[in-house]
Order: C-alpha cells, then sequence, then structure tokens
C-alpha cells in the first residue's frame, strides 16, 4: 500500500483523465502496462536534489503543479520547415499526431514509419515487447512516461534495408495559460544489417507558463545495424523538459547520438546506450547552450557487457549568464567485457563569472583488460589566442565571436547531416552572438 | 618607418627593455641578436602590442603614427606584423577562416569591400606556393597538429597574405631542421622589397646564412650594446656574447 504524497496527488487528476480520455479504448495489454508504470512511478516518487543523479536538476515545480493534458488543436499550428533531408516528416502538436503537417510519403519496401499510436494497433508484435522492456529500469520519469504511454514516433526498418535521408519528428508545444504536459514515447527499431537516421526535435510556441514534457525513445539495433539518432532541443524557457533516450545494441553494430540542448528552463537530457554484443562502437556527442537561469542536466550511462566494443562520449557546454549545468559520464563495463575502449571528454566554456559547470566522471570497470580514459575541462576563452587573432587583425569582439563558436565546432563536425549541422550552426550563433 | 625611441617596458613591474633607440628604414633588413633574457622576445611582444608588457617610458611609431595608441589589431592594420615565436593552436578555427577574416579587417580598414571568395583561393594558392605547404593546410584548425616547421612557414604565409608594412619574426628559426630553415628563409627573402621593413629576431647567426641583414643589433640586458652590418654577426658565430655582456655588466655598474 503505498501512502500518495501531496505531490503525487496532484498528478492523479492527469491520469485519471488521461485513462478515461485519451489513453481509453487501450488495448488490455498496454492499459496493464501503463497501470503498472504508474504503479511504480508512484513507489518511486519524484526526485528531489537531495538526490545524487538530481543535485543540480531541480525538478520540485513539476511534482508540485498539477499539469494537465494538453487540448490538442492542430489548427494555426506553426511546426516550421522541416530539413531538406530525403525522408519522412511527422507533425506531433501537443502530443498528438498531425497528419495534415506531416509528410510520410512513399517508403522503400521493408520501412514502417507512423505515429506510435496506429504501430500499437496494427504491429502489436513489434511494439509490446520493445515497450514493455524499460519496465523496472528505476528511473521514475520512464515509469511516468510509461503510465501515459499512447503516441510518439515509431520506425521499423527491416533485416539489410537503408532508409535513406532522415526521419525527422517534431514535437510542438502550443502556448497555453494551463501548465500541460506530455509524455511522448518513440520507438526505433533497426533490424539486423538495417540503416536509418532518427531526428527528434522539441519546440514550442511562445512562452505561456510552465510546461512539461517527457519524452522517451526507446533504439533498438539489431546485428550488424548502423543507427544514428539527433536531438535538438529548443522549448521556450519556462518548460521542463526530462529527454531520456535508451539504446540497445546487438553485436557489430555502429550507433551516434547527436544533440543540442539550447531551449528550456530545466532540462535533464539522458543517454543509456547498452551494448548487448560484441564488436559495437557508440558516440555520445552533444552540446548545450545555456544562458539566463537556464540548467542543463546531462546524464550519460554507457553500458559495456560484451568484448571488443568502443564507446565514445564528447559533450561540450558553452554556458552564460547565470546557467547551470551538469555532466555525469557513467561507463559501466561488466565483467568479461574484456579489450573495451571507452573514451570520455567533457569541456566547458564559461562566459560569466554566475555561470556553473559541474561534471562527474564515473567509471565502473569491473573487466581487467581495458582502456578507459576520460577528461574534463571547464574554463574560460584563451587569452593567448585572442593576442594571436588581434596580432593578425581581427577585431577583439570577431576573435571572441570566432573563438567561442569554435569550442562546439568539433561536437558539429561529428554531425553528419549537413543541413542539420548548418541550421544549428544558425541557431547557435544566434545565441552567442548575444553573450560575446 | 619604424621608430623606437627610449623604449622602457616591464613585465609584472620587472623592468626588462631599458631603453632602446632604433629606426628602421622601408626596404631595410636588420636583425636583433642576443643572448637569452636580453629582451628580445620582449621587444617583439611589446611592438606588436601585447598587454602583459607595460611601457614607461618612451615612444614607438609606424610612419609617424603613434602606435602605443593602439591595440595590437589596430597596429596590425596599420601594417604591423609580428611572427611568433611560439604560434598559438586554434582549435575548432579553419586556418582559412582564421586568414580570411585577418585579411577582410584590414581590408574593412582601408575601405575597402570583402573580397571575393574565389579571388582570395587564388590568392591563397599563390602565396602557399612560397613556402611550399599545400592547400589542404587551409581547412585545418589554425596550429593544431602542425609540426614545428610548419608552424613556422604558416607564419611566413599569413605575412605573404597579409602584405604587412614591417614584419617582426621572433625567432622564425628556433627549432627548424635546415631543410625546414631553407623553405622559411626563401620564403622571408621574396617577401622583402624596398618598401617593406624587416626586424629579424634570432639567437643563432645562421639564420643570417640565408636572410642577409642590412643592420645587426646585439641586445644585452635591455639595451642595444652594439650596431653594426652584417659583419657583425660572424664576429658574434665567433666570439660568442660574453664579451658584450661583460662590457655592459661594467658599464652598467661604472
Amino acid at each position: 500500500m503505498t501512502v500518495m504524497t501531496p505531490e503525487l496527488s496532484g498528478h492523479q487528476a492527469a491520469r485519471d483523465a488521461f485513462v478515461e480520455g485519451p489513453g481509453a479504448q487501450a488495448p488490455a495489454w498496454l492499459a496493464d502496462l501503463r497501470q503498472a508504470g504508474w504503479d511504480r512511478f508512484q513507489e518511486l516518487g519524484f526526485p528531489t536534489t537531495d538526490h545524487e543523479d538530481w543535485r543540480i536538476a531541480d525538478v520540485s515545480p513539476i511534482a508540485k503543479t498539477a499539469f494537465t493534458l494538453p487540448k490538442s488543436q492542430t489548427a494555426g499550428a506553426d511546426i516550421g520547415t522541416f530539413d531538406d533531408l530525403s525522408g519522412p516528416t511527422l507533425a506531433f502538436v501537443d502530443g498528438a499526431f498531425a497528419p495534415e503537417l506531416s509528410n510520410i510519403g512513399s517508403l522503400p519496401k521493408g520501412v514502417l514509419v507512423m505515429p506510435l499510436s496506429e504501430a500499437i494497433v496494427s504491429h502489436r508484435e513489434l511494439v509490446e515487447p520493445r515497450l514493455a522492456s524499460l519496465a523496472g529500469d528505476g528511473e521514475a520519469f520512464t515509469e511516468m512516461n510509461t503510465a501515459f504511454l499512447r503516441e510518439g514516433l515509431f520506425v521499423h526498418v527491416a533485416k539489410n534495408v537503408d532508409l535513406p535521408g532522415a526521419v525527422q519528428a517534431r514535437f510542438l508545444a502550443r502556448a497555453s495559460s494551463d501548465a500541460c504536459m506530455t509524455q511522448m514515447r518513440s520507438l526505433v527499431v533497426l533490424e539486423e544489417g538495417a540503416r536509418a537516421t532518427v531526428l527528434e526535435e522539441f519546440l514550442s510556441e511562445d512562452e505561456a507558463g510552465p510546461m512539461f514534457t517527457n519524452a522517451v525513445t526507446q533504439y533498438f539495433l539489431g546485428a550488424n545495424a548502423h543507427g544514428k539518432h539527433y536531438l535538438i532541443e529548443r522549448e521556450h524557457e519556462a518548460a521542463y523538459v526530462v529527454s531520456s533516450l535508451y539504446v540497445e545494441q546487438q553485436r557489430d553494430t555502429d550507433f551516434a547520438s547527436h544533440s543540442a540542448l539550447l531551449g528550456g528552463a530545466v532540462v535533464r537530457n539522458n543517454v543509456f546506450p547498452t551494448m548487448r554484443g560484441e564488436n559495437c562502437m557508440s558516440v555520445v556527442n552533444g552540446m548545450y547552450i545555456p544562458h539566463d537561469d537556464q540548467i542543463h542536466d546531462n546524464r550519460m550511462l554507457v553500458r559495456h557487457t560484451m568484448p571488443n566494443c568502443q564507446s565514445r562520449q564528447y559533450y561540450r557546454g558553452i554556458l552564460s549568464d547565470h546557467a547551470k549545468t551538469m555532466f555525469s559520464g557513467r561507463i559501466v563495463v561488466d565483467e568479461g567485457a574484456q579489450q573495451t575502449d571507452a573514451v570520455q571528454s567533457n569541456k566547458n566554456l564559461l562566459l560569466s563569472r554566475t555561470c556553473m559547470a559541474q561534471t562527474k566522471p564515473q567509471l565502473e570497470i569491473y573487466a581487467d583488460d581495458v582502456k578507459c580514459t576520460h577528461g574534463a575541462t571547464t574554463g574560460q576563452i584563451d587569452e593567448s589566442a585572442i593576442f594571436y587573432f588581434k596580432a593578425r587583425g581581427i577585431h577583439e569582439a570577431d576573435a571572441r565571436r570566432l573563438l567561442t563558436f569554435a569550442f562546439v565546432n568539433e561536437i558539429f563536425e561529428r554531425m553528419d547531416l549537413e543541413v542539420v549541422r548548418e541550421r544549428l550552426q544558425g541557431l547557435v550563433a544566434d545565441r552567442l552572438n548575444q553573450k560575446v | 618607418m619604424l621608430e623606437i625611441k627610449n623604449l622602457h617596458a616591464s613585465v609584472e613591474g620587472q623592468p626588462i627593455l631599458k631603453g632602446i633607440d632604433l629606426k628602421v628604414a622601408a626596404g631595410e633588413v636588420h636583425s636583433i641578436m642576443g643572448p637569452n633574457g636580453s629582451g628580445k622576445s620582449t621587444l617583439a611582444q611589446v611592438l606588436a602590442g601585447h598587454d602583459a608588457y607595460e611601457v614607461t617610458q618612451g615612444s614607438i611609431t609606424l610612419d609617424g603614427k603613434d602606435l602605443l595608441d593602439m591595440e595590437a589589431d589596430e597596429r596590425a592594420r596599420e601594417g604591423m606584423f609580428m611572427a611568433f615565436q611560439y604560434p598559438v593552436e586554434i582549435p575548432g578555427v579553419s586556418t582559412m577562416e582564421f586568414l580570411k577574416t585577418a585579411y577582410n579587417a584590414l581590408r574593412e580598414h582601408r575601405g575597402e569591400k570583402e573580397v571575393d571568395a574565389l579571388d582570395f583561393l587564388n590568392l591563397v594558392k599563390e602565396k602557399l606556393a612560397l613556402v611550399e605547404m599545400d592547400l589542404a593546410f587551409l581547412s585545418r584548425s589554425v596550429n593544431q597538429g602542425f609540426s614545428g616547421g610548419e608552424k613556422k612557414r604558416h607564419e611566413i604565409f599569413q605575412m605573404a597574405v597579409l602584405e604587412p608594412a614591417i614584419a617582426i619574426l621572433d625567432e622564425t628559426d628556433s627549432g627548424l631542421d635546415i631543410d625546414a630553415l631553407r623553405i622559411v628563409s626563401g620564403g622571408i627573402n621574396k617577401l622583402r622589397n624596398p618598401k617593406r621593413a624587416m626586424v629579424v629576431i634570432t639567437h643563432y647567426q645562421r639564420l643570417l646564412d640565408f636572410v642577409q641583414p642590412d643592420f645587426v643589433h646585439v641586445l644585452v640586458d635591455g639595451r642595444i650594446a652594439k650596431s653594426g652590418g652584417k659583419e657583425l654577426a660572424l664576429e658574434l658565430e665567433d666570439k660568442g656574447y660574453a664579451w658584450l655582456e661583460n662590457a655592459a655588466a661594467a658599464a652598467a655598474t661604472s
């Protein structure tokens, strides 16, 4: 018997509204899955800043706010222009799929792309075991997401099929005077030898009040599959955001996660790749550019369970004003995961005296023949570099701008979608040009 | 062109330059030699405008304009160039972007419009040949992962593109093997012209076999202890610096 805290009871109304409203008419297996998620979420409760993993990301405003489900009005919603990439585009507005703003188009044979709500009905066998696989992982927000599981992106690529371009999904939160929350669940499945790139972007209309986005993406790579994932977070600065990417890699897979955090009041960005087979490569690459009072909290958990795998974590932050950030990079090397080669690097550039970057490498190594390196730096612009620029006639302001931007250049260079990279470079430049 | 009068400079309150007078006219190449710690590199940094060095007395003018009134970037746009002894590595900024930004800052200063990308590429290709570098260098981050010789060639290449009125070469020869030295000094010689002055700072006479100076000055303890023609360099090669250091010490205590 669980004693419900005031925080949780505030969310019970939303849960009831979900079960009776958008969540009604679910197949029994899904209703059970959601209920189990809700039960576990209630047991876990909201994490507090007393918890080591939640010291920076204060989620008490989420706990204290009675968030409601949005009304999902798509008329007049501006999702923006999708990047010019071949591949399907899917728009979700306030948690609901918006077919009129989407263009799935014709897909190669062996490729399924659809909203998850549709796949739940039409492809239960592909969906159910994978959605259920996160049960009991101990993450309160993931359990909460399961309790509201209904909609998101679904991608399935059959054996040896190469999906060219990228699947783009945009999740738009509309302005609302109510405090609204969305709980998206995306599922990407690449069967053996398949290849695909998925881009998920979270955006919002202008700030109208607090909102809460709790998104979970599950990415499965069958043997020898090659998968990439992009996350772009640019919701307004009263948004509380928890974004969790779970990756399961079978043998000989190659995976890369690219993240760019610009928006949100508090953003928790979880990236959790697990290498379940030998000879995998997992790259976790990202940048966070918070300003004002934004908090960007990045938590990586890279698991090596089998021998001969490589992982690379490269995260860089540029902080200004009163921003606070955390990079917590955990690498777990299981017993028997010999010849693991793991690299972790986190670098922070501070543009003000009042911002704060924290970095916390955590290496848990249970094998005896591995190579794990980590490094972290936090600092300001190199004044000797400024002098070098000035000595060539470059104005100091231009030198500072170029050097600041250069700090995240290597993160950009790992992003192979050129149009996405260029758009992001523009967004980052717009942000930084006001700061240096 | 360049006129230095009674220049005194300190770093962190410690006097390093103690009264330097030097006149360099257009077309001339002056060499400044001297033992370690004599103030050679300080002189280069002070001329370039590094703000860690405080000028406590004296003046520096370039074509009559007071350089001490100008920040480093303004001096550079007025035609001052220093080839760094230790070129700075700039990860994330491509050599091409760096150089183009510098070139356009110069053009803007002269009231010219931004250079056309293709014109600039052609200019850069032509200048690369002077120091036997290939185009691939330009896409690399500035100085990052460059060998010692590549860094120095890169400095001379920048000088070739920016075409300064006066170039201060701060120990451009240090750490170079004979092949790299030949390439670097070949580049320097090609950039000599009647309108451009150069001040070549070196610890070793070796460079002066390749770049023949019009005048040689020996800096000892922050002052020019002796000036002469290129034969002075040969004399130093034979006798070392000790005789000048002793003379300077004797003069200081007398």
